[in-house]
């Protein structure tokens, strides 16, 4: 037995922080930092995996290593550990599939670049057409992908069952048969979790400070430019604030009088019991609001569209419960007697166009990396890495450049009907 | 609009799988009984499903209409959602200021007479073509079936009071009433749904003890035999 | 089951019912700048709080208005467009 494993073992407390360090005094289990300095480069806003990937890449790319990033509960308690681990980048838009493929191909280079095992593996990502119009999105969003080098064509129902032999193609008869699908060989599935900590401890050891615990009331503006932010444990001065704190931005943007078209919408999702590994891609259903998936542990994770209004709270109810399981089994009759386990809920700040908000806003210091409605996991390591370059050299970077909050005043939206659970 | 002999209930072929022997050429009319009729009114009693979309139906709406039935002497009434009946037994629900819905008694007109009234233009009075599939439920098991599918409490609805709700995911307006000495609960809702519908009743009525009859147990006036 | 109380119907479930978001007032096209059109064709209140918005009762098509607590998810009042909200409906627990 290792001797560190021993020496853990017969001690009552933990005596290391487990994912990054913490300032010689320990305030309490949490690892919170006794004291917040009086001024940093920058402040963060949200331990999320956004934040602390843009906190990573400062530190990194930019050498900018006087960063707070300060969580108000746990790092990864919001959206990152709250979705369905999925990755992918087979989406509609030019704008969106070149800012995703970058993220996979980020993705797939993690684990050694961060020294943790998040878990990637490519399980393939079936996207399952029922109607014409939907058979048609899938034309549209393979023909798009292979033109700019993303592996992504559309399979017919025979493939789909030699590759998923449990799937039941009529779904019943309750359902619109599975006509065919878009198939998308590199989608993936991560540990969440994981992800925020390989970067957190990243981070911290180029010299960032993460503060949990931590919740920011308001931000100090001064002719038009930001000053700093009121935390719950005090003023803390800074130049450059980055909100990265998805279900929460509007409670943010509304600090700095910013007005956008954010709404909150949960999302729920659950996961079974663990059984045998039997499932080894990813299935999704646009028209069912379904996605599934097997974890690494066993554990079947699915999730369903958004909650039918607007909600910032991540309560749980029977009715998703219910429906879900419904159009599992509609597709998968053989999982009528595994077990639920656990049912949960995510904030999902959402866009009308489906694409996220990032960049620099009107007021001067605050960016702003939010709309990440249900595509956010995905995104981490190329939103840390585009957001920390925006922040540095206080200019976007080119490939969030559609995602500016301004592209709503200047009528350009960026329709990405390839989100998840986004009806066709 | 609206002629009875050109009206076909949207769930015929349904109930003529099911009855091939009683119906024969009648899909054009009511169907008075499925099987024998004495058997019927008994399980009617207990729990019977009973489709009468042929009834026709004829939706009044605008500012004058109101007015314009008071002329007709019609009973026009007084708040929303409660109804009334014509002289010769038709029903008028008031679905709101200005709306109204007509559906015509087995051995009734109105509705024709009605429609042919409006078939001229009337200033802010304007004729609604209505298509609803109508089901009954009778007997004294009527309300589990709406237990297990809606989300009002029938035990607490009034008679004669219309209740606008959603019956096994579908949307229905709903009329505790009674006929005869059977207590039922009239449903209207849009043909579309009335295929699945029917289907979803009848699973359950039959697994209440239930099942299908003819008109001619709630209509009793109708038969022949009786 | 959450229930909510339509000014016409009652208390009825969640589920006969359809969310229509924020009521919003349109500004007059022709006398707004560009800027404030967008604002008002995309731009939501999203923030915590208690929010005025759209709702419907689909069975009997009945449009109204509900003061709902968007972070908490209570029902505060609910009242027909045209009445106001003196016209309170009731709340719900």
């Amino acid at each position: 037995m290792p001797l560190r494993l021993l020496r853990f073992g017969l001690n009552k407390t933990y005596k290391e922080p487990r994912m990054f360090r913490a300032p010689a005094t320990l305030k309490d289990e949490y690892d919170v930092p006794a004291t917040l300095k009086d001024e940093y480069d920058v402040v963060i806003i949200g331990g999320g995996g956004h934040g602390l990937a843009a906190a990573y890449y400062l530190a990194k790319h930019h050498n900018i290593t006087n960063v707070a990033v300060l969580e108000q509960g746990y790092i990864g308690s919001g959206g990152t550990g709250r979705n369905t681990a999925i990755i992918r980048s087979n989406y509609l838009t030019p704008e969106g599939v070149r800012f995703y493929e970058k993220s996979v191909e980020l993705y797939k280079g993690l684990s050694r670049e961060l020294r943790f095992n998040l878990f990637y593996t490519e399980r393939g990502h079936y996207t399952l057409a029922h109607s014409d119009a939907a058979l048609r999105t899938a034309r549209w969003r393979a023909e798009v992908n292979q033109h700019l080098g993303v592996n992504s064509e559309v399979v017919d129902p025979d493939f789909i069952k030699k590759h998923n032999p449990e799937i039941d193609i009529t779904c019943g008869g309750h359902q619109p048969p599975v006509m065919g699908a878009l198939y998308h060989p590199p989608g993936a599935i991560a540990r969440h979790d994981a992800v925020a900590w390989a970067f957190a401890r990243g981070a911290d050891e180029r010299g960032v400070e993460i503060h949990q615990q931590t919740a920011v009331n308001d931000i100090e503006i001064k002719d038009g430019a930001v000053t700093g932010v009121h935390t719950n444990r005090g003023f803390v001065k800074a130049k450059k604030v980055l909100s990265a704190v998805a279900g929460w931005t509007t409670a943010i943007t509304q600090m700095v009088g910013l007005r956008t078209p954010l709404v909150i919408h949960p999302l729920q999702a659950f996961v079974s019991e663990p059984i045998k590994p039997w499932l080894d891609t990813i299935i999704v259903s646009g028209s069912l609001h379904i996605y599934i998936s097997q974890s690494t542990r066993g554990e079947l994770v699915s999730g369903a569209a958004l909650d039918p209004y607007e909600l910032i709270n991540t309560r749980s109810t029977l009715d998703f419960a219910e429906g879900l399981s419904g159009h599992l089994i509609d597709l998968f009759p053989c999982l009528s007697g595994v077990k639920v386990m656990r049912q949960w809920a995510g904030l999902c700040d959402m866009t009308p166009d489906f694409s996220p908000i990032m960049g620099r806003t009107p007021v001067h210091g605050f960016y702003i990396d939010a709309g990440w409605g249900t595509y956010g996991f995905k995104a981490t390591p190329v939103c840390g890495l585009t957001m920390a370059h925006t922040i540095a050299r206080d200019e976007d970077h080119d490939l969030i450049r559609a995602f500016s909050l301004s592209r709503f005043e200047r009528m350009t939206l960026v329709g990405e009907k390839g989100a998840a659970s986004v009806g066709h | 609009m609206a002629d009875a002999s050109t009206r076909r209930s949207p769930i015929r072929r349904q109930v003529e799988a099911d009855h091939t022997h009683v119906l024969g050429a009648a899909d054009a009319v009511l169907v008075l009984h499925l099987s024998d009729a004495s058997a019927e009114r008994d399980a009617a009693r207990t729990l019977g499903l009973i489709d009468l979309s042929v009834l026709p139906k004829l939706g009044i709406k605008g500012p004058s209409a109101e007015a314009w039935l008071g002329e007709q002497s019609a009973p026009v009434p007084t708040d929303i959602y409660d109804v009334t009946s014509f002289d010769d037994g038709s029903c008028l629900v008031r679905l709101g200021d200005d709306e109204f819905f007509i559906e015509q008694h087995p051995a009734g007109s109105r509705v024709g007479g009605l429609t042919s009234l409006l078939s001229s233009p009337v200033s802010g009075v304007y004729p609604v073509w209505r298509e609803d599939a109508t089901f009954v439920l009778t007997g004294a098991s009527a309300g589990e079936v709406l237990a297990q599918t809606c989300g009002v409490d029938m035990d607490q609805a009034v008679l004669e009071r219309l209740i606008m709700t959603r019956v096994a995911g579908v949307s229905c307006s709903i009329l505790p009433q009674m006929l005869g000495e059977l207590s039922c609960y009239r449903l209207w809702l849009d043909p579309s749904f009335a295929a699945s519908m029917w289907e979803t009743l009848t699973e359950i009525v039959v697994e209440l003890g239930g099942c299908a009859v003819g008109a001619g147990c709630v209509y009793p006036e109708l038969s022949a035999d009786s | 089951m959450k229930i909510i109380h339509c000014p016409v119907n009652g208390p009825r479930p969640l589920q006969e019912f359809h969310y229509g978001g924020e009521v919003r007032d349109e500004p007059d096209a022709g006398a707004v700048s560009d800027e404030q059109w967008a604002d008002y064709v995309f731009s939501r209140s999203g923030e915590p709080g208690v929010k005025v918005e759209w709702w419907y009762h689909i069975a009997s098509g009945t449009w109204f208005i509900a003061e709902r607590d968007i972070v908490s998810d209570e029902f505060i009042r609910t009242y027909l467009y045209t009445d106001g909200p003196s016209a309170t409906a009731g709340s719900n627990p």
